[in-house]
């Protein structure tokens, strides 16, 4: 690292050549004002950070060590109180609850990736229909969540005519409770994640597997490789780099998740049947929203930074990981 | 292209009987696992696409219809209740109407998306093409961004916006994107160095100053990044679920953006179930005809964003 830094400082410098006597004057002159432009231009976006990302970030900890009055929104109005939020957030078994549920939701994840890859590596080759089956593939991501809830409640209907229970009667099967069980809640939610999201992974696969060496399937077929092995022994590790990227912006995505539970849970009270759909951000939205029943504005501000945390924390372990385990194409 | 030349390979081939007749069977064991996997395709492509088509014809069935036991593929008659119902603006002081939310949609997202867009190009530009103290520790501080997920700020926000009036205003689904976004940065900065810097500098050779180089030679050079930036961003806008709620969904219904519609539809009355549909199609359709105009600009830009980022 230094020394790739110490080289581009020498760059740098012959860049610049030279000090010239006399021409130094209106040089340092334009440098400057490149570097004052340069700022304001550069500026913006991270202004909008500071303000709307890293102070909120500062004031969500505050909030996390203060008590608030109930139904208050101001800053006025709290008092502090140490670890006291903290304390009761770890001792509330829906906390635990929440993130358990949180967890299950990711396992979306490896289900996405291997059908994004797989979807990839078949449509690897140029045939007639490739990009009509590449829109299609990548719809359900450009869709709302709350829109596609509405198909999907349906399908998942209690009722004998929902599509799942025809199926099963298809079968023989007896009709199932689907999103109104409580134990099936969660796996019809992964269900409809995986059918949403693998297209988008599909796609990252793709761009990633164009840029494999072609020379490495040519003499895997010379060697008499059929497409299965050549899946798993070529496809597969040259986009080890993509799935991990694929797997650290899925866990992120998976720890936030709300807007689809929220979506498909047709319960107007708790957060899906007997609360199987209460994930982290739930936890945090309800004390937010209801802060008689579940503590307010410090609890929610408390889970919130619980949740940045185990986010930074898998974000710098899927970093190491995969600095050890990617196979870099270059 | 290499591809190709694989293919032809076999007929190439000098003439020698035995490794032909492999070669052949080869080509026919391919041929297989090729038809094999223009199947799974499209059975995929099918279960993407079943969803969609059971939407748009649940839409067309009246309640009577869902709710009957034997489900078709295609309605029996075309009942229109659930647009009529879409389109009635007499309920809108409640719960709104999706025309009205539609509306406020753009209102909030265009501005925002362009504006947005704009600042965020100009940002990418000095990052790529111009040489200034501090460049690399203001793009460090941005990197954080990436990092930060928005989710975890919404409380404080909320509380921030609520004690400075916003709460029930459409300004926090506005202000904040105006500074452009982090992710838009990268990926045009990306974009911009692969732009030669002689273009610019020879822009600068003839009196254009670095905001006119940018405006005049930049932005036109990177027209395909910035229409991939600006329809991923304002799908994203469009489709924003968790920040509306919070900041609008209590307030004055008129106000409300197409999701907080929506989602207030959410009820487990089945009955209901054909206005829901429509509603939905009437969402979807202007998200999918944009996407089916710019899927070129939109499925390039995030395979240059997977490659490169």
């Amino acid at each position: 690292m230094e020394h790739t830094l110490c080289n581009a400082q020498a760059a740098a410098v012959e860049e610049r050549g030279a000090p010239v006597p006399g021409k130094r004057m209106t040089r340092s002159i334009s440098r400057r004002r490149e570097t004052a432009l340069g700022w304001a231009m550069a500026l913006p976006p991270v202004i909008g950070f500071l303000i709307f990302t890293f102070a909120p970030l500062i004031i969500s900890f505050v909030m996390s060590l203060n008590e608030f009055s109930r139904y208050s929104y101001s800053l006025a109005d709290m008092t502090y109180c140490g670890f006291e939020n903290y304390k009761a957030i770890f001792a509330d078994p829906d906390l635990w609850k929440a993130l358990g549920i949180t967890l299950l939701l990711c396992l979306s994840i490896p289900f996405e990736i291997f059908f994004g890859l797989l979807i990839a590596n078949l449509l690897r080759k140029p045939f007639f229909g490739r990009r009509v089956l590449r829109v299609i593939f990548f719809l359900p991501n450009i869709c709302s969540i709350v829109a596609l809830a509405f198909v999907w409640t349906y399908m998942y209907s209690p009722q004998e005519y929902g599509l799942f229970n025809r199926i099963l009667a298809l079968f023989g099967a007896d009709p199932l409770r689907w999103t109104s069980d409580a134990k099936m809640f969660l796996v019809c939610i992964i269900v409809m994640t995986i059918w949403n999201v693998m297209g988008y992974d599909a796609l990252m696969f793709q761009a990633q597997i164009g840029n494999i060496n072609q020379s490495l399937y040519e003499s895997a077929d010379l060697d008499g490789a059929n497409c299965v092995q050549k899946f798993f022994f070529i496809t597969v590790p040259m986009a080890t780099p993509m799935i991990f990227y694929l797997a650290l912006i899925g866990i992120i995505g998976a720890m936030q998740s709300y807007a689809r539970i929220d979506a498909m849970d047709i319960d107007p009270y708790g957060m899906g049947p007997e609360d199987a759909g209460l994930t982290l951000v739930g936890y945090m939205m309800r004390a937010q929203e209801e802060p008689l029943a579940f503590g307010g504005l410090g609890i929610s501000a408390a889970t919130s930074f619980f949740l940045g945390i185990i986010i930074a924390v898998m974000t710098v372990i899927n970093l190491k990981v995969s600095k050890k385990w990617v196979h870099y194409n270059d | 292209m290499t591809e190709i030349n694989v293919n032809q390979l076999p007929a190439q081939a000098p003439a020698d009987g035995e490794i032909k007749k492999k070669k052949l069977r080869r080509h026919k064991k391919l041929r297989a696992a090729d038809v094999i996997g223009k199947i799974a395709l499209l059975l995929g492509a099918i279960i993407i696409l079943v969803p969609f088509w059971i939407l748009l014809i649940t839409s067309f069935k009246s309640p009577a219809e869902i709710m009957s036991a034997d489900f078709t593929w295609w309605p029996k008659e075309f009942n229109l209740d659930g647009y009529i119902n879409a389109f009635n603006f007499e309920t809108a002081a409640i719960t709104s109407n999706v025309l009205i939310g539609l509306g406020n949609t753009l209102l909030y997202t265009l501005p925002t998306t362009i504006i947005g867009l704009f600042v965020s190009g100009m940002s990418a530009y000095a990052f790529s093409k111009m040489h200034f103290k501090g460049r690399e520790v203001l793009f460090g501080v941005l990197l954080l961004t990436m990092v930060m997920p928005g989710t975890v700020v919404l409380i404080p926000q909320y509380t921030i916006y609520s004690m400075i009036g916003w709460v029930g205003t459409p300004f926090p689904l506005m202000i904040p994107g105006m500074f452009g976004a982090a992710g838009t940065v990268f990926f045009l900065r990306q974009f911009m160095r692969g732009v030669p810097d002689e273009i610019v500098e020879a822009a600068e050779m003839d009196g254009l100053g670095k905001f006119r180089a940018y405006w005049m030679i930049m932005l036109p050079v990177c027209v395909p990044a910035f229409i991939a930036q600006f329809v991923l961003n304002f799908i994203g806008g469009y489709n924003d679920y968790l920040g509306p709620i919070l900041f609008l969904g209590e307030g004055d219904p008129s106000r409300f953006t197409l999701q907080v519609v929506l989602s207030n539809m959410v009820s487990p009355q089945e009955s209901e179930t054909q206005k829901r549909m429509a509603n939905a199609v009437v969402a979807l359709v202007p998200l999918i005809i944009l996407y089916l105009f710019s899927q070129n600009f939109i499925i390039d830009g995030i395979s240059v964003s997977a490659v490169k980022g």
